[in-house]
């Protein structure tokens, strides 16, 4: 493998704000045919880094250096390097103003000295290729956002950038528009452009990029490819993040909780995952019958720890439940470890249900935990 | 929607008609001692004091124009007013009815020239007082007594003399709504004093111009030196002496009382036809009017150009942030927002530029110039303010310099969302300009006053320019908006959008 050009150069990048320092210490290089994939927690700093490479936040201490010239000098002429270095934000920030067309002919126009006719031809070109040709007159007004962000990486791409720098750009879409954007980053990427993409979409992550960081205390904690940091990862904050990705992990600790909130949040982490929806249904079955009418009416004092753990390779998902109280095994007749005198039709009636969604169901106790009863089973 | 869109203008025209013809009822006077305890109109005078001791119970009221006077009375707004007999007669002989005078005189009031307590002042005052010294000996005043107050208006010709200006150009300040010893007709001021002062330049080698400005504002005009004299037959007042120069008296006359005449009124419908024919048609004097309305649009215009121009230059000297540059720009606009628009015009006129020779229409220019300016910057700095930082970034991020960011993406969008209000502040810049006449600026209002004045009918003249301002309003609406079709990208024809690209 012959060595690629390096691109982009960071020498202890450090980014202090009032009260907080998001970036301590990050050294990177970027190679020619990178594309990048920057994931991390909320607050680790990661648009800060995408934003600081083209100066449009300052930095503290460090430097940056772009094809050997120093962007983060005093002297450099950042906006002619910013021609070359294309930016996608979260909110598109079309020029409201202009048509589609003019919003990417202006800078190729205004800034390359290209003739308005050559910029007309490679804008349609362009728009051809994400299939936008027909709306090279409308105004960004008129457009969905799955729309917009197409048109904002036509914009990017009509300067011919040397590396693209993707801020979240499908955090501010409709879950229904992300695969659009999605499928014109990837072409982008397959054709050769040098990419770094800020997201917390990780599907987006795993499918685009050939590289991935994971950021964490002040810095890239983690680097390497896409199957290691997303099947295998090396350090262990890094596990935990990416584990946290496929498991839901709700703690129930009194009897007034949000019912309601916990449904939604199955539900979204359903869609963050892309679970088939009958498996999040089954599950969300799981969690009525099992919290509400079994347990709840049951258990004082109440507390419930419900983990959802999806395997996107055998397309089935985990579910466990750790509760408080004496030995109680719901999946036996009658209350286990009470008077067993009584035996209780609601109960049965859920049982049934339960046991059509799930298989392997079991029941074990440990008796010096808090929560003793642990339950486990496995929707299909 | 034809007749809904002039109904409400109807409505305020036949409340207007209704307010004409329905006098307030006042309290009858028929002689001098009805006096006591009633309401008096007029200037302070000679007469207004003589009435005071007499009756120390009545309630004085400034009243400026004749005009007024009339109009006060016939309304019962004011019992009585004073008012010279020479005046009487004049508007009399304009055809005014309802108004009479009582027979007894109040006062015996002198009028003569005004002049400041300067050296110059002085000496122009201590030669006008010999001419006219030499003027009641050698019969000229009698000569001219005869032909202004009591000819008929045919034979109130002004003979100008022959004028060498070999000694300097006198300014003469006036109101010129004394008809007969100053006022307007065909648009030249002549009158008794114009013409014994038309004979004083003519005798000591002068030449003169008079300046048409307010009674109060041409007092202020000989003081600061703007005027060199006075002519407005200004009453030889005791107190006038303390800070001025005051001539010989070149005419001396009553002061009676003028009071409503309940009798003789002719129907309305004639008197608002005969009244519309005189403030329009009589001595062409839709002329003025129309060179008022030149003049009203002339700043307005001049104005609403450089002002905006003003503002954007403003927005992109601040965008510069030099610190005292922009302290500057800011003190401005405290200063200009917090000045009523007179004060501002009185003070650029009379003090910021009191010793240049810069006429009252420029003045008012750069005044609503730098108004304008001062409110654009306004709107623009909200205005830009309202245009996400985004839009900003994407621009820079593209490799656009801040300048250029602001100039090509940020203005534009500013712009539109400016439009509605800088349209309002035009048209308000239209109707602030009604009160230039305070420095002498012969615009539309100011023109309606001469006519007024002219006319001693207070009504028509307003009628008239309040239509001719609703339009000229609805004319500035209309061409703004035009402009804004124009400027707001979204409705740009799609063939207007590339122009020159073959699609």
């Amino acid at each position: 493998m012959t060595e690629r050009e390096t691109l982009l150069r960071i020498e202890h990048l450090k980014k202090e704000y009032p009260g907080v320092t998001p970036l301590r210490d990050v050294n990177l290089e970027v190679k020619k045919g990178d594309v990048i994939a920057v994931i991390g927690p909320s607050g680790t700093g990661k648009s800060t880094l995408l934003r600081m490479i083209n100066r449009m936040e300052e930095v503290t201490a460090g430097k940056i250096f772009f094809k050997n010239e120093e962007v983060t000098s005093p002297l450099c002429q950042i906006h002619q390097l910013r021609q070359k270095i294309g930016m996608i934000f979260q909110s598109f920030n079309l020029f409201s103003h202009l048509t589609v067309v003019e919003n990417i002919m202006a800078a190729p126009v205004d800034l390359l000295g290209m003739s308005r006719q050559d910029a007309y031809d490679r804008a349609k070109k362009l728009l051809a290729r994400v299939s936008l040709e027909s709306k090279a007159f409308s105004y960004p007004d008129e457009l969905s956002g799955g729309q917009k962000q197409r048109i904002a990486i036509v914009r990017a791409l009509a300067m011919e950038p040397i590396i693209l720098l993707l801020d979240e750009p499908t955090s501010a879409l409709d879950p229904t528009m992300t695969g659009e954007v999605e499928t014109v980053i990837r072409r982008v990427a397959e054709a050769g452009v040098t990419m770094m993409l800020v997201t917390h979409d990780m599907n987006l992550a795993r499918r685009v990029s050939n590289r991935v960081l994971y950021m964490d205390e002040g810095g890239v904690y983690e680097d390497g490819p896409p199957e290691v940091i997303f099947e295998n990862p090396a350090r262990e904050k890094t596990r935990w993040f990416v584990r946290k990705l496929t498991t839901l992990d709700l703690c129930i600790d009194s009897r007034e909780f949000d019912f309601i909130g916990c449904n939604t949040g199955m539900k979204e982490f359903g869609l963050k995952n892309d679970i088939p929806k009958g498996i999040i249904l089954s599950v969300m079955l799981l969690f009525e019958e099992i919290y509400a009418q079994i347990l709840l009416p049951r258990l004082s004092p109440f507390k419930m720890r419900w983990v959802v753990e999806y395997s996107k390779e055998n397309e089935t998902a985990t579910v466990t439940a750790d509760y408080s109280g004496e030995p109680f095994d719901i999946t036996k007749t009658g209350p286990a470890g009470g008077d067993g005198s009584d035996p209780d039709r609601t109960k049965e009636l859920s049982m049934r249900l339960i046991r059509g969604r799930v298989h392997d169901m079991q029941w074990s106790y440990t008796g010096d935990a808090e929560l003793g009863n642990h339950l486990s089973m496995t929707v299909v | 929607m034809g007749w809904k869109r002039y109904r409400n203008l109807l409505f305020v025209f036949a409340c207007l008609l209704v307010f004409i013809s329905s006098p307030v009822t006042a309290k009858e006077i028929y002689s001098l001692d009805d006096l006591a305890g009633a309401k008096v109109g007029g200037w302070p005078s000679l007469g207004e004091m003589a009435l005071r001791k007499r009756y120390p119970d009545i309630r004085f009221i400034e009243l400026e124009t004749i005009a007024d006077m009339v109009q006060h009375v016939k309304q019962g707004k004011v019992d009585a007013c004073l008012l010279k007999r020479v005046f009487y007669n004049a508007l009399k002989s304009e055809g005014v009815e309802g108004v009479r005078l009582l027979p007894e005189p109040v006062a015996s009031s002198p009028t003569g020239y005004l002049f400041a307590k300067t050296p110059k002042g002085r000496k122009l005052a201590d030669q006008m007082d010999s001419f006219i010294r030499k003027c009641r000996q050698d019969g000229t005043l009698d000569r001219l007594t005869n032909k202004w107050m009591q000819g008929s208006e045919e034979e109130r010709v002004f003979e100008k003399p022959v004028l060498s200006g070999k000694n300097g150009r006198l300014i003469a300040g006036s109101n010129a709504i004394n008809m007969p010893f100053v006022y307007l007709k065909n648009e030249k001021v002549i009158g008794y004093e114009v013409e014994l002062f038309a004979l004083f330049c003519a005798e000591y080698g002068y030449d003169y111009e008079v300046k048409l400005t307010s009674f109060e504002s041409m007092l202020v005009g000989v003081e600061t030196g703007e005027y060199d004299v006075g002519v407005n037959a200004v009453e030889i007042l005791k107190e006038r002496t303390e800070n001025f120069r005051l001539s010989e008296p070149t005419y001396i006359d009553d002061t009676m009382i003028l009071v409503r005449d309940y009798e003789g009124v002719t129907s309305l419908i004639t008197s608002l036809k005969d009244r519309l024919v005189r403030t329009l048609v009589t001595e062409d004097r839709w002329k003025m009017l129309a060179g008022g309305m030149g003049t009203t649009l002339l700043i307005t215009l001049s104005a609403t150009v450089l002002g905006t121009l003003l503002g954007f230059i403003f927005c992109f000297v601040y965008r510069e942030n030099y610190r005292c540059l922009n302290t500057l720009i800011d003190l401005l606009f405290r200063f200009l927002q917090g000045m009523p628009m007179m004060v501002l015009l009185m003070l650029f006129y009379y003090v910021i530029f009191g010793g240049t020779k810069l006429g009252g229409t420029v003045v008012a220019i750069v005044v609503f110039t730098l108004t304008t300016g001062v409110d654009v910057f306004g709107m623009l700095r909200s205005g830009t303010a309202s245009v996400p930082r985004e839009q900003t970034e994407a621009a820079l991020a593209l490799g656009y310099t801040g300048r250029q960011a602001f100039r090509k993406f940020i203005l534009p969008q500013a712009v539109r969302t400016f439009f509605p209000t800088w349209q309002s502040t035009i048209v308000n810049l239209l109707k602030f300009t009604a009160i230039v006449g305070y420095i002498t600026v012969q615009d539309l209002t100011r023109m309606a006053d001469l006519i007024r004045a002219r006319t001693y009918d207070a009504f028509m003249p307003l009628i008239v320019i309040s239509i001719l301002y609703l339009l000229l309003a609805y004319l500035t609406m209309k061409l703004t908006g035009l402009l804004a079709a124009r400027l707001e990208p979204a409705r740009r024809r799609p063939e207007k959008i590339l122009p020159g690209v073959k699609l």
